[in-house]
């Protein structure tokens, strides 16, 4: 095997590990959005604060997309 | 204004100094403690810490003749750290960019980059967000009944708390140090009846007014208990 091959051999694996990486980061991330989603409902039942509420609910999911989005994007891209 | 509210108008011109300084160490009636919340009568805005007898806020386990009194959060001020991380946090990549050329030979390929900062940006804006929601439902209430303490910490912890006011046997403020005193922040301290967990309220804004309010209603009950 050349030094060339060898290299770009590297350079594939350290992207493989990279992407999978930030895949599993970024799950993770997704499913602590959903629980802090889920927080955000049951709180809201305990104190209700109706002017605030859709904010932090469309928030929450607006970063949900966006996580949803990276994870596709790391995919593609890398 | 209602006619509560004349009425109490009227009653606080006519009172003289001497009287309202008597007013202030007999319990007060009932009646007086509600008109005298009405003058303050409120919404509750979005980012407010204390609000007294605000109309947009009801809790689970309320009773259909329970009124909120005051409904507090812990300063405002004790945000101040985290906003200051947060903004810090959005201009490393600026700086790190500015600063390209020290360690050229560290910098990861363009693709690379246009996944990272998507990512560390999305991080920071829950790292934003959680303690904007922590400090948000960390909230305590004051109602005609009890006293209601809502703490939520780290996403997954909640703990409901809340005593009769018939429990509450005294209740007592501090502000200790340079901050509290001039942002106007402070500890209330609650003290119930027997072997009952006592309430503590740490960083709330408006102290005295807290405790003035507890404390007129807790001996607004005394006075008109059989």
């Amino acid at each position: 095997m050349s030094p060339e091959q060898l290299f770009s051999l590297q350079t594939q694996g350290a992207s493989l590990v990279l992407k999978i990486g930030l895949v599993a980061v970024l799950f993770l991330v997704g499913i602590f959005l959903f629980v802090v989603l889920k927080q955000i409902r049951a709180m809201n039942r305990i104190v209700t604060q109706p002017d605030m509420f859709p904010y932090l609910h469309s928030f929450v999911l607006f970063l949900g997309l966006c996580t949803i989005a990276l994870i596709i994007l790391t995919i593609v891209i890398l | 204004m209602t006619d509560r509210d004349v009425r109490f108008a009227q009653e606080t011109e006519q009172q003289s100094p001497a009287d309202e300084k008597d007013s202030t160490r007999q319990p007060l009636p009932k009646e007086k403690i509600l008109t005298r919340m009405h003058n303050k009568l409120g919404r509750l805005h979005l980012f407010a810490a204390f609000c007294e007898k605000p109309s947009n806020v009801t809790f689970q386990t309320q009773e259909p003749d329970e009124q909120v009194l005051v409904f507090l959060r812990k300063s405002q001020w004790i945000n101040f750290p985290w906003i200051v991380a947060t903004l810090l946090l959005l201009f490393v990549p600026i700086v790190l960019y500015l600063l390209r050329d020290n360690f050229i030979a560290l910098i990861p390929p363009l693709r690379v980059i246009l996944v990272l900062i998507p990512f560390y940006y999305l991080l920071v804006a829950i790292y934003a967000f959680v303690n904007f929601i922590t400090w948000y439902y960390n909230a305590a209430i004051i109602t005609n009944k009890r006293v209601v303490d809502i703490d939520f910490h780290q996403i997954v912890f909640k703990d409901v708390a809340e005593t009769k006011l018939a429990l509450v046997q005294d209740v007592s403020y501090n502000q200790v140090g340079v901050l509290p005193n001039i942002l106007g922040y402070g500890f209330v301290l609650i003290q119930t009846a027997g072997t009952l967990d006592n309430f503590e309220f740490h960083n709330l804004p408006h102290p005295d007014r807290v405790e003035e309010v507890v404390e007129d209603l807790i001996g607004g009950r005394r006075m008109y208990e059989p």
